[in-house]
């Protein structure tokens, strides 16, 4: 009974809905077939762009109407001073704001940002910065705002001449050592750290590599559940990116990690990361030095199958190809 | 359970009209329209092809031409070298100005879409549309002319007003170049590679009938840039790896090459692939994030379920796949990493491995590569008890959020690849924890096997593959 008459109220309400959405949808294609007749007849005044307005404010998506504002702002432009332009250009980058909090994810929105300023005659590179900071304090996994980051980082040393990648490398140091747990920030790193030591070749870069091996062990102590800091440990001590180590060299770091790990698995023995992280470590160890795999990984594989069942016959997979 | 006749309702309803918060996807109804149709495909419900259809479809024969009437209405004329992404786009011409030779007088924004091109095809090798009505010669070059000089794809490519019909655009430095325009990312190298066997392109190059193929090269570097520190692939360089990314960059190169993915991928970086493919299953938390700030302003649907699966002890727990490390579950991850496993196969050295046949053989049974290394059974449960809409149909991103278009289809191709993993790993009698679950993980079976490389239904795959012969033999 009491389902029935559930029924019967949703049915109603979705009537209700229905007719609320369908004038909605007929005010919306009215909105848009003014904005493209106004844009069919070569409206380029103020009035088009409140059209404009309107409408993106609706659909920030339908990028032809982003196209269109571009073209009415290009005629207001035309022979103005540099003031004048600049004026409108800081509108646009408020009226951005507000689209970027209600659609951080816009494609378009950033688009129109990044051409507001291409034809700034002075963008405003550090303020820029600071916002796209803030965006990502929001959302910190936004990539959207990374790309934008990037481009505006870009823009800056091209403006200024100097390197960003030290401040960008210690604002990701910032934002770790505030959260072991920042998956952004590590990527992050991965991508700064070859370019910083190219950038700046009096840096030892075995003493930088033992340095991040410091930071990313205090990390997986903290944080021993955390995916990102083991990621970030593997990246360390199997990458050729930081510094090409010799196969010796690479051996000793294999076997103090193990070490590490180890000593971290005694106080945390069902910890998924230190079984796979070990395991994965004396498979590699045992292919540098053309020897058989250490016995113990198969007691970490079947540990693993225990802990970590969604992932079973991945382990079951690899304790055959030992 | 599965509720297969809610969901073909939902596809069917959402087909004739869709509600208000969709106007935002208005510039990409193209890709609304191969959801559905596709969804309606897997679900058994399209008169097409000789396969027997399901008894309570009210599908016609005359809604299958109706379908493919629309869908040719987005073709771009008089080339028909391309489509658009939605006829939101097929905005009127401004007339032609007199004196300004500004960037906006000079092209045409009525544009071809990479993306709109790869939906409007696959719907109409679903609807089985022999594609004789297009210029398939004039789609490669468009397609090449899409292909920047870094190797990646543009979204489209803005039509030049004052050049005639078919004219060749310059291939100016890519990042000055105005005939490009949109975002700058895998998706559009992945629709590209599609479209390009679809139409058979490969065939026309080899042919000499095109004068050139795509760029190979700078195709496959600019995949490999977008690899990242963990081993997954990015949407784009500098990007973190990402279950969509990962998909569309395995997908481009499994259908460059032929579906011959160990010719252009080293067996370490398949490796690494599959393996953090199967790290982004994750198990659905107890209180799911509410909807992130992209999703469609919707009310919460309340949906049945008589005794909520995540009070089990956790190895029972439903567990779906997120799109980055570190993230919750979401439904079209499902297809989107299940989609990369059924591309990729580890190097075979175990006696567990499936009797997955060649994909490119017969219709009734599809390749899943490693499909079979995931949690299927957690997989079918998230999707089934958190995720599926029994009441009005259809699949929600996460659990307590409304149904839409995208990832019911993807929830529902995720379920197709997992049912025909089950048909080839022993039955669904080898998945289940209990009998009393053997209804619900035997209930997906009906559906369709599909193509995770192309995302369609196996019988769609088969019917290309038939036009791919007859272009071979012309």
């Amino acid at each position: 009974m009491h389902s029935v008459k559930r029924e019967r109220t949703s049915a109603k309400a979705r009537e209700e809905r229905r007719r609320r959405e369908a004038g909605k949808i007929v005010e919306y294609k009215a909105l848009v077939d003014k904005v493209l007749t106004s844009r069919k007849n070569q409206n380029y005044t103020p009035d088009a762009l409140s059209l404009t307005t309107t409408l993106l404010k609706q659909n920030p998506e339908y990028y032809t109407i982003w196209n269109y504002r571009r073209e009415i702002l290009t005629s207001i432009f035309l022979a103005q001073p540099a003031e004048t332009i600049q004026s409108h250009i800081d509108n646009e980058l408020q009226f951005l704001f507000a689209r970027l909090m209600e659609f951080p994810k816009c494609y378009w929105i950033w688009n129109h940002r990044k051409w507001c300023l291409e034809t700034s005659p002075s963008p405003p590179w550090k303020y820029e910065l600071g916002l796209v900071t803030k965006m990502l304090e929001r959302d910190a996994r936004n990539f959207h705002g990374w790309h934008y980051r990037r481009y505006v980082v870009q823009g800056t040393e091209q403006a200024t001449g100097k390197s960003l990648v030290r401040p960008e490398f210690d604002y990701t140091t910032t934002k770790i050592k505030a959260n072991f747990s920042n998956f952004s920030a590590w990527h992050n790193r991965t991508k700064l750290i070859p370019r910083l030591l190219k950038e700046e070749p009096d840096i030892d870069a075995r003493n930088f590599l033992d340095n991040e091996v410091n930071l990313i062990t205090q990390a997986i102590y903290t944080d021993p559940d955390d995916q990102s800091v083991w990621l970030y440990h593997r990246w360390l001590i199997t990458s050729d990116d930081i510094v090409k180590l010799s196969s010796d060299e690479r051996k000793d770091l294999l076997n103090k990690e193990i070490k590490s790990i180890q000593e971290l698995l005694d106080v945390e023995p069902d910890s998924k990361w230190c079984l796979q992280s070990l395991a994965f470590y004396k498979c590699l160890l045992a292919s540098l030095a053309g020897k058989a795999v250490e016995s113990s990984v198969v007691g970490y594989l079947d540990k693993l199958q225990d802990i970590d069942p969604m992932r079973k016959k991945r382990y079951e997979d690899w304790k055959v190809q030992l | 359970m599965f509720a297969l006749d809610r969901h073909a309702s939902f596809f069917q309803h959402s087909l004739r009209l869709l509600p208000y918060h969709y106007t935002q996807t208005d510039t990409t109804r193209l890709a609304l329209v191969f959801f559905c149709v596709s969804g309606l495909d897997l679900l058994g419900y399209l008169p097409v092809g000789d396969r027997q259809c399901s008894s309570k479809s009210k599908i016609t024969k005359l809604d299958v031409e109706h379908w493919k009437e629309w869908v040719y209405s987005t073709c771009l004329l008089p080339t028909r070298d391309a489509f658009r992404c939605s006829p939101a786009t097929a905005v009127p011409r401004s007339s032609a100005s007199s004196s300004s030779s500004s960037h906006f007088d000079q092209f045409d924004y009525d544009a071809g879409h990479t993306a709109g091109t790869y939906f409007a095809l696959c719907t109409l090798i679903i609807l089985r549309d022999d594609l004789s009505r297009l210029d398939r010669v004039g789609m490669m070059r468009w397609l090449r002319k899409c292909q920047r000089q870094d190797g990646s794809f543009a979204a489209g490519l803005l039509r030049s007003k004052h050049n005639g019909a078919g004219a060749a655009l310059s291939d100016d430095d890519d990042d000055n170049c105005e005939q490009k325009f949109g975002e700058r990312d895998l998706r559009f190298g992945y629709c590209a590679a599609a479209a390009r066997w679809l139409i058979g392109g490969d065939i026309l190059a080899r042919k000499k009938i095109v004068a050139a193929d795509i760029a190979f090269d700078s195709a496959f570097e600019y995949i490999a840039s977008c690899i990242s520190f963990d081993g997954g692939i990015a949407m784009s360089p500098y990007a973190e790896a990402h279950a969509g990314g990962t998909y569309c960059g395995v997908g481009a190169l499994c259908l460059l090459s032929q579906r011959k993915i160990s010719t252009v991928l080293a067996d370490a970086v398949v490796g690494d692939l599959v393996k953090w493919s199967l790290m982004q299953q994750v198990y659905a938390e107890l209180d799911p994030e509410s909807g992130s700030e992209d999703e469609i302003h919707s009310e919460p649907t309340s949906f049945s379920s008589s005794e909520s699966p995540l009070r089990s002890p956790v190895v029972d727990r439903p567990a779906g796949f997120s799109g980055r490390t570190n993230k919750p579950p979401d439904t079209c991850y499902s297809f989107w990493a299940g989609g990369t496993l059924a591309m990729l196969e580890l190097p075979v050295t175990s006696s567990s491995s499936s009797s997955s046949s060649s994909s490119s053989s017969s219709s009734s049974s599809s390749s899943t590569g490693s499909l079979r290394l995931l949690d299927i059974r957690a997989n079918i449960m998230f999707l089934l008890t958190q995720t599926q809409n029994t009441m009005i149909g259809g699949f929600s991103k996460v659990a307590g959020t409304h149904p839409d278009i995208m990832h019911s289809y993807l929830g529902i191709a995720a379920l197709a690849m997992c049912a025909e993993t089950i048909r080839q790993n022993g039955g669904p009698e080898s998945f289940v924890k209990a009998d009393t679950e053997l209804d619900t993980i035997a209930s997906i079976l009906p559906l369709q096997p599909l193509d995770g490389a192309l995302c369609l239904s196996t019988s769609a795959l088969q019917y290309a593959q038939e036009l791919r012969s007859k272009w071979e033999n012309e």
